[in-house]
């Protein structure tokens, strides 16, 4: 593809037998990491073999491979209604779909005011959010626990929504993105006298696509697999989200790998439905925001 | 009429900033909300005495106390050292690795997509699943015990459950979900790694270790620095899986600060302590990252 493949040729010095060599390094190489490949996804095939097991399966031969035969009785069970587990679904929908929406617009923003905007202490506010993004999560969790015990938000997706909008990653992922774009579009923006918020909105959002995109699959997949959060914050179960309620359900069928795995199944299936969808937003964005949500 | 045009442009200046702040605004009303003054408030009570029950007015203030008692706790210092211990394993480990798999992929490797997909893949599940994965994987019934019987290896350990293992099973567990994440930032820093460098290696009749040491390793240093920043501050926080595999246990050996400082506030409702801990854990991360800045420039050199 590129030097790499052109110094391949090279590699153990005479032309023709490296060339052989490289070809052998390749096929060795390549089954090398098909095998790791395998080997990394090996937990995720378990699981969904086990999904498919009948529970006389799982107590006759548990350490088999390979299921006997499709059997869709687990999913079935898990999707019964009275474990709920549709309405964790919209749950999850509900606050990931208003929080990225949220943060990407509040990030944009705000993004873009550090990034091109004059005002009093633009700098110090700048400094005091780079500084939180090294502060652990767990400060806040007490002080939040009571602030919204006080204002009776504790057990409501409320409490989840408020926490989840302020993506300060966001902010900087967009300033970053604001302050490479040049500045004499927003100029002549001006002198044909458009207002700020003209300029942002018709000219430079539209510019920030790719960071936009970036900030949302970054967002997505925290507050989609988000645990601690609700873990703290709601009690019912009709209000859970599908990683709290999964634990709920395998505490409540610890003794049914079956079940567990089945649930783990149909939890993880939204998200990797999108990332196969957008995988490619999925790596660049992580390439580019280099930071882990 | 000339000042009233200065009053014109000063009330317009005045104008533009004001729009400016409508632009922070809704950020940075929620940040100082539910981040940075709970922050405050976190550092308050840790400096306190309180059950959660008793009304807030009549909080108690000791002082220093919650953070002298630490050392004297069993269970802190061993959250401490286990998460000292843990984050220090896996980060390097998992560096390590998806360096070398980034290098030999981007060198060698067909199919190189698939390859990146299929590492990736542990990132794209949540934590919770993960976990779930591996736990099922690890249990007596599970296929890494089948697999050690079928090799011949008997009495293996239930790895979650025994003191010596569990941690190694939480460690191994963190390699393995950190490595594909890793591995993608390693190859996109490969494609930014000049030809000519490699091609001057060449006509030095370098070989292929000394490619990878000489010219590989030294590049890719900045990308090294920033991994390894946010992966060490982002295993001092795990949470997760000890909460869902070990519960800390057995015993506290598999305790961490994060999961002790949980434990702490709601279920022994020591919310001054709790908070006191979260506190140690982030005077942790910052010693290091600021070690780390400091030793910058000693990174960069090759």
């Amino acid at each position: 593809m590129r030097a790499s493949d052109a110094a391949l040729g090279g590699m153990g010095g005479g032309t023709v037998g490296g060339h052989a060599r490289g070809r052998a390094a390749e096929i060795a190489f390549t089954a090398l990491f098909a095998a790791i490949g395998a080997a990394t996804v090996l937990p995720f095939f378990w699981m969904l073999s086990v999904s498919f097991k009948t529970p006389m399966e799982i107590m006759s031969a548990p350490e088999k491979l390979l299921p006997a035969g499709f059997y869709l009785g687990n999913f079935g069970t898990v999707l019964s209604p009275r474990y709920g587990f549709l309405r964790m679904y919209l749950n999850s929908a509900k606050i990931t779909g208003i929080n990225v929406a949220g943060s990407a617009l509040t990030s944009m923003l705000a993004g873009y005011a550090f990034a091109r905007l004059r005002f009093k202490g633009r700098d110090a506010i700048f400094l005091i959010y780079l500084a939180t993004l090294m502060i652990p999560p767990q400060i806040t969790m007490i002080p939040r626990y009571i602030l919204f015990d006080r204002i009776g938000l504790i057990d409501t997706h409320l409490s989840l929504i408020l926490t989840g909008m302020f993506s300060v990653i966001g902010v900087f992922m967009m300033r970053q993105y604001f302050m490479q774009l040049p500045g004499e579009l927003g100029e002549a923006a001006a002198i044909d006298g458009a207002g700020m918020y003209r300029t942002f909105f018709q000219i430079y959002a539209p510019l920030a696509k790719p960071a936009i995109v970036t900030v949302i699959i970054i967002n997505f997949t925290w507050q989609w697999n988000d645990y601690e959060n609700p873990l703290i914050f709601l009690r019912r179960q009709s209000l859970f989200t599908i990683p709290l309620g999964l634990v709920a359900f395998v505490d409540a069928n610890e003794t049914h790998m079956e079940l567990t795995a089945a649930a783990a199944v149909l939890g993880s299936f939204p998200m990797l439905a999108l990332f196969v969808a957008a995988q490619k937003y999925f790596v660049n964005g992580l390439v580019a925001g280099a930071v882990k949500g | 009429m000339l000042k009233s045009v200065a009053k014109k442009a000063k009330w317009a200046r005045a104008r533009r900033q004001l729009t400016a702040y409508t632009f922070i605004m809704p950020n940075l009303a929620g940040v100082l909300l539910f981040t940075l003054i709970p922050v405050a408030f976190s550092l308050v009570i840790s400096f306190s005495s309180w059950d959660y029950v008793t009304p807030i007015s009549e909080i108690r203030f000791t002082g220093l106390a919650n953070y002298a008692k630490m050392w004297g706790d069993q269970w802190f210092l061993a959250s401490l050292r286990n998460n000292l211990l843990y984050a220090f394993t896996t980060v390097p480990a998992a560096m390590a690795l998806a360096l070398a798999f980034a290098y030999i992929v981007d060198r060698f490797c067909r199919g190189k997509p698939v390859i990146r997909l299929l590492l990736y893949s542990t990132n794209i599940v949540s934590s919770v699943v993960a976990a779930y994965a591996w736990q099922m994987m690890l249990s007596q019934k599970g296929l890494v015990h089948s697999m050690l019987r079928a090799a011949g290896v008997t009495g293996a350990p239930h790895f979650l459950g025994d003191t010596r293992w569990a941690i190694w099973a939480l460690i191994a567990l963190a390699v393995w979900s950190n490595l594909g994440y890793i591995f993608v930032l390693y190859m996109a820093g490969l494609q930014n790694v000049p030809a000519d460098i490699y091609d001057a290696c060449l006509v030095d009749g370098c070989n292929e270790l000394a490619r990878f040491f000489r010219v590989t390793v030294p590049m890719l240093a900045p990308t090294t620095f920033f991994i390894f920043i946010t992966q060490v501050i982002f295993s001092f926080r795990v949470f997760t899986p000890v909460q869902l595999l070990t519960q800390g246990g057995p015993g506290t050996s598999t305790s961490m600060l994060a999961y002790y400082a949980y434990i702490s506030a709601f279920r022994y409702y020591e919310m001054g302590y709790s908070a006191a801990i979260t506190w140690v854990l982030f005077i942790v991360i910052f010693a290091f990252t600021l070690a780390q800045w400091k030793l910058q420039d000693r990174w960069a050199l090759y």
